[in-house]
């Protein structure tokens, strides 16, 4: 004989998923030959019989219960449906006898503790699609698109806080509009508002949600062109390169100092959020150019980043620009020495990607015009401050009269609209 | 050479089962702690107790053995999931014996399939802890 009740108006039944066993299955779902859904609980043992109750659940309902959003009991409690009583007998003789009744005939007895919950992983999106079928929509779209995938062990449901889905979205526009500033723009403004060319190439909408424990995909607002290229796929090509788990500190801060100040800042912030969620986040990119490219990390890998971009973008980094004399220049290792005519202070460091082709038509012993950015630094073991320099810009001056250095603090963090954490906090 | 009872299927327990060793907690009726706390469903089949109801025809040997769990709190929660299970008491023993184990989780827990020989005794080592 059968565990589920035989002939009865329930139907043909098959177990589909067992959620409490002891000595065989006392809280599952079953399934009618009529794709009706069953929540089954063990209600009673008597000496002559069993009890069970037969819930009709939607899938809506279900994935409330099966995830802990609701209690266990609450099910039973507010049933969308009728409840059964099935009566199994220990006499085989006797049919399985399954009746209806009333939500307030039930037994606090035969139900869970009020506070016991079925706290399984349950999707409540569909599923995202696959990177072969992420890049196919790309290409059918003739746009790139770029995926967040977080997964998180707290999280039961396909959802996330909406705060931290606010301040990770403000961070990913805010990234990808700062490097579309570097990409774009001939002389990258370090603050203000950037150029209407830059925020409308730089445009992106969401436009999937899935599950998985959670996913967020964008899409440039911008087609890409012939070749599958935009300055969006450029962009996330760049950003996605960055976080590459294998790249080393070093190459990390020669790939922001190309970045000058304001974007390597607004990289810092996105790491800084996507940290906040203290979830593994893997990032994807697709489109025609570039297929389908990705980094995992963990929360413990983007919380080391997090770190090391405290240390290599602080917080602290300044414009300098004085009229300097040219006495060292390496053009292979893109190094330089400029000593200031005015403070006879000397400046070493690395050329910025903005500076390499004036760099290379220098002439050591030349007094040029020059911009720097000054990264500053404290470092803890050492208990001393360092500055590390990145030429941004290297102009002849036809004037040799030393002039005081300027220096001016970049500020402009690329700070998204709040910060979850402070939220939360 | 276990001596595992006629009435249980062929080839049970599975091979991948391992001795029976360690503590482990069961769910019992009251404090003085009974063999038949630690009946199978076969076994109180044969007792003319229940009949034989199957909850899957693949699971034959599963209905054979009894459940027991690693973990206190996986006990405790399959206890809290079920009416007729708030009542029974938590016990704790040492199965070391002649008997079978195999791990059989549901949704991850610790639960075990113990299965017993005819002549297994580990079953008096058990107390309830609540």
């Amino acid at each position: 004989m059968s565990w589920l009740p035989k002939n009865s108006i329930l139907g043909d039944l098959d177990i589909e998923e067992v959620f409490v066993f002891f000595d065989g299955p006392r809280v599952f779902t079953c399934r009618s030959l009529t794709d009706q859904i069953y929540l089954a609980g063990w209600a009673e043992e008597n000496l002559d019989s069993d009890l069970w109750l037969y819930l009709p659940i939607s899938n809506a309902r279900l994935k409330m219960i099966r995830s802990g959003a609701w209690p266990l009991k609450d099910a039973y409690l507010n049933p969308e449906a009728e409840i059964y009583c099935a009566r199994l007998h220990h006499d085989l003789q006797i049919p399985d006898e399954v009746t209806v009744i009333d939500k307030d005939s039930l037994e606090d007895k035969w139900l869970p503790d009020d506070d016991f919950r079925i706290e399984i992983q349950t999707a409540t999106h569909s599923a995202a699609v696959s990177p072969e079928v992420l890049l196919r929509k790309s290409i059918q779209e003739g746009r790139t698109r770029f995926r967040i995938e977080i997964q998180s062990d707290n999280r039961l449901r396909s959802e996330a806080s909406t705060r931290q889905v606010a301040a990770v979205l403000s961070a990913t526009q805010n990234v990808i509009d700062n490097f579309g500033n570097i990409e774009l723009a001939t002389d990258p403004s370090q603050e203000g508002r950037f150029s209407r060319q830059v925020r409308d190439k730089m445009d992106t909408d969401v436009i999937e949600l899935a599950a998985a424990s959670f996913v967020i995909e964008i899409g440039s607002s911008d087609g890409d062109d012939l070749f599958g290229d935009s300055p969006v796929a450029r962009v996330l090509n760049r950003l996605i390169s960055l976080l590459s788990v294998q790249i080393d500190p070093d190459s990390l801060w020669e790939s922001l100092a190309d970045l000058k100040p304001r974007a390597a800042k607004s990289f810092r912030a996105f790491v800084n959020e996507l940290s906040n969620l203290d979830s593994n986040v893997t990032l994807a990119m697709a489109n025609t150019q570039h297929k389908y490219r990705s980094e995992a990390l963990t929360s413990d890998q983007l919380i080391d980043l997090k770190l090391l971009l405290r240390q290599i973008v602080p917080d602290e980094i300044k414009e300098l620009r004085g009229r300097m004399n040219l006495f060292l220049g390496n053009n292979e290792r893109r190094n330089f020495g400029l000593r200031d005519l005015y403070s006879d202070k000397a400046f070493e460091g690395r050329v910025g990607e903005s500076a390499v082709s004036q760099f290379e038509h220098a002439t050591l012993g030349n007094i040029y015009d020059v911009v720097l950015s000054s990264y500053s630094n404290f470092d803890k073991g050492a208990g001393i401050k360092s500055e590390k320099y990145v030429l941004e810009q290297l102009t002849v001056s036809t004037d040799q009269t030393p002039i005081p250095l300027q220096l001016k603090l970049i500020n402009e963090v690329a700070a998204p609209i709040f910060s979850a954490k402070e939220e939360l906090s | 050479m276990n001596d595992w009872p006629e009435w249980f299927p062929d080839a049970c327990p599975p091979a991948e089962a391992r001795d029976a060793e360690g503590h482990f907690y069961r769910l019992v009726d009251g404090v003085e702690i009974l063999e038949s706390d630690f009946w199978s469903h076969e076994q109180e089949y044969l007792a003319g107790k229940r009949p034989r109801r199957s909850w899957s025809s693949g699971k034959l040997c599963d209905f054979v053995s009894c459940s027991i769990f690693a973990l206190r709190s996986d006990i405790e929660q399959t206890r809290k999931g079920v009416g007729p299970l708030k009542h029974k008491l938590v016990a704790l023993g040492d199965i070391t014996g002649e008997g079978k184990l195999l791990e059989t989780p549901t949704n991850g827990n610790s639960h075990h399939n113990w299965w017993r020989t005819q002549t297994e005794t580990a079953w008096v080592n058990f107390k309830v802890v609540e």
